[in-house]
């Protein structure tokens, strides 16, 4: 017995997040306070420089990273101070996990079938049945050609998009992928978007994707851009906006802070309901 | 199904690595299981050999009863009584049909008044189908009998011949006609039991006993008359070749119920059934415990290593394997579902590798088998092996259970990143650095206590271990130091191989892996390479000549002619005879030969082959007085002294046999007498005349007696004998006065005009007698160090000492220096036989002769004796003794231990080759990156190459370091164990093997090294970094 959506996207809300790791004897703070809301269902890229904290945000949202402080809210289940047990239940059942480089995701010995059958071992008994059996899992998601290849044979965008569909294999109500598309083609990166679309529209899953590319961020709607540790802008529709932290921070867009350097003095100025920065002149 | 064929592709996948971790556990496998089942062949094989080789006496069952005590039974009665308990069926399983006999022991058989000897008289079942009879027939009827050849020639009795047994008063009964003759020599032990018909032996004592004559052979029927004391005996022989080890206990227990003393209250005759395969069996088993032990102490070592191999290489396979661990806990598996993924390939691994690794070890043990054990060994599985299989099967599975705990139970994005957990790993590796420490501490204290063979030879591998475990301390804070010299200085290829070597203490696991393996390699080398020596020192000892016979010879006289017409060169065959006399023994052997012949070193007492022989033969200036046929001479007797007890003149001869006889001729009479006697024994060859005796009367006390006596005109049948013609130095007292010098002597006084003049006293305990010193007074000898009398520390004689001759009588000796000697080792004594036959006063005891051959006598030589008239009884080599001592208790062990060395370095090797095989992929990442930063090729193969080497090199030395060490603390009392009776013993190092097989494990080593770095390296290409960001 397969079924089409075996679980409805689910939300993802962070909290003041915060992580801290010790590189000899510093402390680095990764990430400072991301308050983020995604909505079941949505397609999310996080977006930002490296070391921005897009993927240590990622680790803790697959419960793979435990945060230093705040609190993460997958569905309506907080993970932050979830034990191992329940973090591995949650991420066999509910939320699937693309690792940066699709290698990493797959057994490199074994077919696209037998690696979607690996992310069944994860799953009770009963509940393989339930899911969508691999090959229909692989044919519906446009890799049914593929599916008895060993995985070395596969090219790099067939390879993301057979990690892709190991992800999904257990029905997770939210996908989160690190840089799904890095290393690919354009059309192999469209593909995996392609797939992603698909992924969403179908089964109703939520996605966050971590990535570069701004064209991936366009393509998937939402955008969260990260820096420094922290959620600088958001972007919906192709619209750009700053985000008010809760120290009153804002990150200025790029292109701005390209011209506005670091140290410039700025007047804020009310205007009505909103805000006017202007240069001092001082 | 899925699971397992999702395994068996990741195998697939990485066949290299999968391949190299299967061989190292079927070694690994095998070697475990070989201790035992190679300890199990040793022992079976020790108790066929102890079996095969034991004399029947020791292992047959006899049972007999004897008539005497029980007149009121017949001897048939005796016959069946003994037949049925003889007929134990629970011997059945490895005993024989019984033999059954009826004999009188002391028959007395003579030819009308002609009294021939006493002779064993006997009928044995089955007796004309277990014999030769050369002439006439087998007797088959009441008053029938049968004689040897021997007795038919010498004591001429041809068939037809009527004798009297003397086994019945009834002389009716007791008369038998002889109807045939037989060889003696062709009886069937399976008739005879354990009873040979040869049983001649000379007249002993003065020479006036009767000679003892082969068995005269007659019918059931005429035993039957027999009222004298007949015994009924019955023989089952041992079939050793059915015994296996398995049936030692069982036929313990029979062989003890059955020989148990019977009730004398039972109905119908008394029967005993005798074995002294109990005792034997017993004697067996400290033997069969040193190979128990051994088998233990070598099993224990290889299961040992065998885990520390399966940890280092399932350890490395996990860490490689990390990644896709890694994979199924992103995905969500339970700890135990990552568990079963992340063991399946090992323990596939394992369990395929455990019945290979067993057929591995069953075949290498029946090839050893057939190569060093007794024939017919059997070669059977037992619980040892499949206890031993099973620990190592588990401990493998617990090895790769704690490999892979670590990569479980990490973060993981932390193993991802290969980071975290070291702390903990440190504290464990400590905790079993010092439990190593102390066991082998403890191990070493042991010993130094006396600790068991188990103990001695569990040290090396405790002390390698140890060593090893020290060593990869002290190896990366070195590598450190070796980091901050080449830092900045331009060898790259040092820098890049020392920071390896400090940053990476899962290399260095390869040095402890490879101290254990060549310090077990080098204890073992040392340790076989030194027993070898030993024991075979030991068995030229033991045994004196390469090849020595021994045979049934008339006389030592005979057997000395025997030998010198056979072999006149003196370069190929010795004649040697021992009186073992309860006391030490003295082995006479022909010193002029010895030099050239023993295999035994005279440098063991002292001396060299070239002066050996003229320090046992010193030259004597008196030539023998020789006398034909009859002898008379003239006796005048001036005694002093009123009081006077009649002394009796006799003379003393020796035949050319060797046999010497002291005739007594009459009392001395004042004034002149003329004496006269035939000496039958000197017709037909001239004797040696050896002395004047003066006795005193045995029967009545008697007073001193003193007087001048001249001795002179003597005669013999070939005319005047001239007693003055050996010279004055060539008479001398008796060597009974020196033996007991407060009795009475004789001194010669003058010698002229052919006459001898002599000044005597005899007292009532003590002869006089003057002799002709054709051979010193007192016998130069080599004893025993530890021969009563012999101050071992100073060499010296702590008192005057006599030894027993080879007549039984006492004879003075002079020590020349101590030590091992040929056959008797550390007690006893050896002297020359030529001198010691001259010495000789009466008949020689009954004594071992001996043939002693050299490695070059022709086969021939053994056929050449039998035609001079030599009865070879059987035969012994150094050869043969080397090889018993070879199937021994501890030098099976030690080969064991040998075997294990070789598998501890095939494993060793097949370790590092793993090695190189499964963190090449690891390590490609890593140096593709230096590729990638502008390092040559050539650098890092030489980084590479260099950074094994130096841990081959470390563990190779350490491996060396502790294997002599351990050789040093644990051989001697395994050495001690062996030879303490025997030659110097030798404690080693033997350098040169052990200097070989390190030379060859070197190179074995640099081979290895540079096949890992090179295949490392080329892998090592900077695409692989791309692969990596895909």
């Amino acid at each position: 017995m397969t079924t089409e959506r075996p679980t409805d996207g689910l939300g993802v809300r962070c909290e003041e997040l915060v992580h801290i790791y010790r590189t000899g004897d510093l402390d680095v703070v990764a990430v400072r306070g991301v308050d983020l809301v995604v909505e079941p269902g949505e397609k999310v890229a996080l977006l930002g420089p490296s070391g921005s904290g897009k993927s240590t945000l990622l680790g803790m949202l697959g419960g793979l990273i435990p945060p230093s402080a705040g609190q993460v809210w997958v569905g309506d289940e907080e993970i932050g101070g979830m034990p191992e047990r329940s973090l591995l239940r949650m991420r066999a059942q509910r939320v699937g996990l693309v690792l940066q480089g699709a290698a990493r995701n797959l057994l490199p010995y074994a077919t696209p079938v037998d690696n979607v059958r690996f992310a069944h071992r994860s799953l009770p008994r009963y509940r393989r049945r339930e899911v969508m059996q691999p090959l229909e899992l692989l044919d519906a998601l446009g890799l049914g050609e593929v599916a008895h290849q060993p995985v070395p044979r596969l090219s790099g965008g067939e390879q993301q998009r057979v990690a892709l569909a190991v992800a999904v294999a257990n029905g997770p109500g939210l996908i989160l992928a690190d840089e799904p598309t890095s290393q690919l083609d354009h059309p192999a990166r469209d593909a995996v978007l392609d797939l992603i679309d698909t992924v969403n529209e179908r089964f109703g899953t939520t996605v966050i994707v971590v990535t570069h590319d701004p064209e991936v961020g366009a393509r998937l709607g939402r955008t969260v851009t990260m820096r420094y540790g922290r959620v600088g802008q958001e972007g919906r529709s192709g619209e750009q906006f700053a985000v008010v932290g809760k120290d009153g921070s804002v990150h200025l867009p790029d292109d701005i802070l390209s011209e506005w350097l670091p140290g410039t003095r700025v007047v804020v100025e009310r205007d009505g309901a909103d805000l006017r920065l202007r240069r001092s002149d001082s | 199904m899925e699971a397992l064929r999702l395994s068996l592709r990741g195998l697939r996948w990485r066949a290299g690595s999968s391949l190299a971790v299967l061989v190292v556990a079927i070694v690994a496998m095998g070697g475990a299981a070989l201790g035992p089942l190679y300890a199990r062949s040793a022992s079976e094989s020790l108790v066929r050999d102890g079996l095969a080789t034991s004399p029947p006496v020791t292992t047959a069952v006899q049972t007999r009863g004897n008539i005497a005590g029980q007149t009121d039974f017949k001897p048939d009665e005796l016959a069946d009584a003994v037949l049925k308990r003889a007929n134990d069926t629970s011997l059945d399983p490895w005993y024989g049909a019984p033999t059954l006999a009826l004999v009188v022991l002391q028959g007395s058989p003579r030819v009308g008044d002609r009294a021939l000897g006493q002779a064993q008289v006997g009928w044995h079942d089955g007796q004309c189908g277990g014999v030769t009879v050369t002439s006439g027939r087998c007797p088959a009827a009441a008053g029938e009998a049968m004689v040897s050849q021997r007795t038919s020639r010498d004591n001429d009795v041809p068939i037809g011949t009527t004798m009297q047994l003397g086994i019945t008063s009834d002389q009716v009964a007791d008369r038998v006609k002889v109807v045939g003759v037989y060889d003696a020599a062709t009886a069937d032990p399976k008739v005879w039991g354990l009873d040979r018909p040869s049983q001649f032996q000379p007249a002993g004592g003065n020479g006036d006993g009767p000679d003892t004559l082969d068995e005269v052979v007659v019918d059931r029927a005429t035993m039957n008359r027999s009222n004298g004391d007949v015994a009924a005996i019955s023989v089952r022989f041992l079939d050793a070749a059915v015994v296996h080890l398995g049936d030692v206990e069982p036929l313990h227990e029979t062989v003890s119920a059955v020989t148990v003393t019977p009730d004398p209250t039972e109905p119908g005759p008394r029967t005993l059934s005798i074995s002294g395969l109990p005792d034997y069996l017993d004697s067996l088993q400290p033997q069969l415990d040193s190979v128990a032990s051994a088998s233990f102490a070598v099993t224990a070592q290889l299961v040992l290593l065998s885990w520390f191999v399966l940890f280092l290489v399932i350890a490395a396979t996990s860490e490689e394997r990390s990644g896709e661990i890694a994979l199924a806990k992103l995905r969500g598996m339970t700890p135990r579902a990552t568990l079963a993924f992340g063991l399946a390939e090992p323990v596939l691994l394992l369990l395929l590798a455990l019945p290979i690794g067993f057929l591995v070890a069953y075949l290498a043990d029946r090839f050893l088998t057939s190569l060093y054990l007794v024939a017919g060994t059997d070669v059977s599985v037992s619980p040892a092996v499949l206890l031993a299989l099973l620990v190592c099967l588990l401990g493998g599975v617990a090895a790769a259970a704690l490999a892979a705990r670590g990569i479980l139970t990490a973060p993981v994005l932390e193993q991802l990143r290969r980071t975290g957990g070291r702390r903990a790993r440190l504290v464990r590796s400590s905790a079993i650095d010092a439990a190593a420490v102390a066991l082998a501490a403890a191990g070493i204290y042991e010993l130094k206590k006396g600790g068991s063979d188990a103990l001695a030879l569990l040290a090396p591998g405790l002390i390698a271990l140890a060593a090893g475990l020290l060593a990869v301390r002290a190896l990366p804070w070195l590598a450190r130091i070796e980091v901050s010299r080449t830092r900045r200085a331009p060898q790259v290829a040092s820098f890049l191989a020392s920071r390896n070597i400090a940053r990476r203490p899962s290399g260095l696991r390869i040095v402890v892996l490879l101290s254990l393996a060549v310090g077990l390699a080098v204890f073992a080398v040392d340790g076989w390479v030194v027993s070898a020596s030993n024991r075979t020192e030991l068995a030229r000892a033991e045994t004196g000549g390469v090849t020595v016979l021994h045979v049934r010879a008339p006389s030592p006289g005979a057997l000395l002619s025997a030998v010198g017409s056979v072999d006149p060169t003196g370069t190929q065959a010795m004649a040697a005879v021992e009186n073992d006399n309860g006391s030490g023994g003295l082995l006479a052997v022909d010193a002029s030969r010895i030099g050239a012949l023993a295999a035994w070193d005279p440098e063991w007492v002292g001396s060299t082959r070239t002066l050996i022989g003229a320090v046992l033969h010193p030259p004597q200036q008196t030539s023998p007085l020789v006398v034909h046929g009859r002898i008379s001479f003239t006796a005048t007797w001036f005694p002093k002294g009123k009081a006077q007890s009649p002394v009796t003149l006799g003379v003393a001869v020796r035949a050319a046999s060797g046999l010497g006889a002291e005739v007594p001729l009459g009392v001395l009479t004042p004034g002149k007498s003329t004496y006269s006697v035939a000496l039958p024994s000197c017709v037909d060859a001239p004797c040696t005349f050896t002395a004047f005796t003066f006795s005193p009367p045995i029967s009545e006390p008697s007073v001193p007696t003193r007087g001048t006596v001249v001795l002179g005109d003597a005669v013999d049948s070939a005319g005047p004998v001239d007693l003055t013609s050996v010279g004055q130095s060539g008479w001398r007292s008796g060597a009974s006065s020196l033996a007991n010098p407060v009795a009475g002597g004789a001194t010669i006084t003058s010698l002229a005009d052919k006459r001898l003049t002599l000044d005597i006293e005899v007292t009532h305990f003590e002869d006089a007698a003057v002799e002709v010193a054709d051979h010193p007074l007192q016998l130069p000898v080599f004893q025993g160090t530890n021969h009563p009398g012999v101050d071992s520390s100073a060499g010296t004689l702590a008192i005057d000492q006599v030894v027993e001759g080879l007549d039984g009588r006492f004879t003075p000796v002079q020590l020349v220096s101590s030590g091992i000697l040929p056959q008797l080792l550390r007690t006893g004594t050896l002297s020359d036989l030529r001198f010691t036959v001259l010495a000789m006063g009466t008949a020689p005891n009954p004594l071992d002769y001996q043939v002693w051959l050299s490695a070059d006598a022709p086969a021939s030589t053994t056929a050449a004796l039998r035609v001079a008239g030599l009865d070879i009884i059987s035969t012994q080599s150094v050869d043969v003794r080397t090889a018993e001592l070879n199937r021994s208790g501890t030098a099976l062990a030690l080969r064991l231990f040998l075997l294990a060395a070789l598998v501890a370095l095939v494993l060793g090797a097949g370790t590092l080759l793993a090695n190189s095989y499964v963190v090449i992929r690891r390590r490609a990442y890593e140096l593709a990156a230096l590729r990638a930063l502008g390092a040559r090729r050539s650098v890092l193969v030489r980084a590479a190459r260099r950074e094994q080497v130096v841990l081959a090199l470390t563990g190779l030395l350490l491996g060396a370091a502790s294997g002599l060490g351990a050789a040093a603390v644990a051989l001697p009392p395994l050495i001690d164990a062996t030879g303490a009776d025997g030659p110097p013993l030798w404690y080693g190092p033997a350098w040169l093997p052990v200097v070989a097989v390190l030379a060859v494990v070197l190179v074995l080593l640099v081979v290895v090294s540079d096949i890992g770095a090179r295949r490392t390296v080329r892998r090592a290409l900077p695409e692989l970094l791309r692969q990596v960001q895909e």
